[in-house]
């Protein structure tokens, strides 16, 4: 029976694991935006103390880096369940920062 | 910026979507042609893509990878095993996971092994180096690569990094 594929390759198991970053991305809502606080609608829970950069769209995009203040469970019409998130901006990004690329 | 300049922007009914941009913390444990683990202390979902940058070689390596797997690793707190597809989705640099992987397949076939590279052990390692972790973990999707009967085959290590098979010869 077919793997899907799976197991075609020779596999190479590290003798000490390196350490790295996965950099993921995620739509969210903006709910509310202010000059310090940013409030989001997202799929997924925070932990508080979490930071990230969130990437508002426009005619130039914006950068922000933010920290989650809080995170609480919402239930939006259609009964799914959400996080709305209070986020707290630590500092303001460059206009139209550099999008897909990476930056070690 | 605020709610009202997003309103003038884009329109009031819209919906003002943003993109979140998150860097989780991972752990490399093992490489192939086509994917990779990885060790993680945040779940990520199946089907979760992302860029993944490590330094292999003294050299930070990025490419983008897809979550095809998650699996906590039982009695370990909250760690997860992560099994990622590499995408090719970026030219096949050599600044790329997919090159390091490529150069260690060479090294392999004894044909330009570099220096620093150990001996060729082939030997079978214990099944319980490779496979302990794989039960009772949760499984999302397919079954753990590292239930396989026969398990996987250490063939050499080269410069800190061994070789496993996985068809056993």
């Amino acid at each position: 029976m077919s793997l899907l594929g799976r197991r075609r390759h020779s596999r190479f198991l590290l003798a000490q694991p390196v350490e790295g970053n996965l950099r993921v991305r995620e739509d969210v809502v903006i709910e509310a935006l202010t000059e310090h606080e940013v409030v989001i609608i997202s799929s997924d829970p925070f932990r508080p103390q979490e930071r990230f950069a969130l990437e508002i769209p426009g005619a130039t995009l914006r950068r922000i880096n933010v920290s989650v203040v809080e995170c609480r469970p919402m239930v939006i019409d259609d009964g799914t369940i959400r996080h709305r998130c209070r986020l707290s901006i630590e500092k303001h990004g460059a206009e139209a920062a550099h999008v897909g690329g990476y930056r070690p | 910026m605020s709610v009202e300049q997003l309103n003038r922007r884009h329109g009031p009914g819209d919906e003002h979507v943003a993109t979140l941009i998150r860097s989780v913390p991972v752990r490399l444990v093992e490489v192939s042609w086509g994917g990779c683990r990885l060790e993680s202390e945040s779940r990520l979902p199946v089907g979760t893509s992302g860029l993944l940058a490590v330094e292999l070689a003294g050299t930070v390596r990025v490419d983008d990878v897809r979550v095809a797997r998650c699996q906590q690793l039982m009695g370990a707190g909250a760690t997860y095993h992560l099994g990622a597809e590499l995408l090719r989705t970026r030219r096949f640099g050599h600044r790329t996971v997919r090159m390091a992987v490529k150069t260690l397949m060479s090294d392999d076939r004894g044909g330009g092994r570099g220096p620093g590279a150990g001996p060729c052990v082939d030997e079978e390692p214990p099944a319980a180096e490779t496979r302990s972790d794989a039960t009772g973990g949760e499984t999302e999707t397919r079954p753990s690569p590292l239930q396989s009967k026969r398990g996987p085959r250490r063939i050499r290590d080269p410069a800190g990094v061994r070789g496993v098979r996985p068809d056993g010869g």
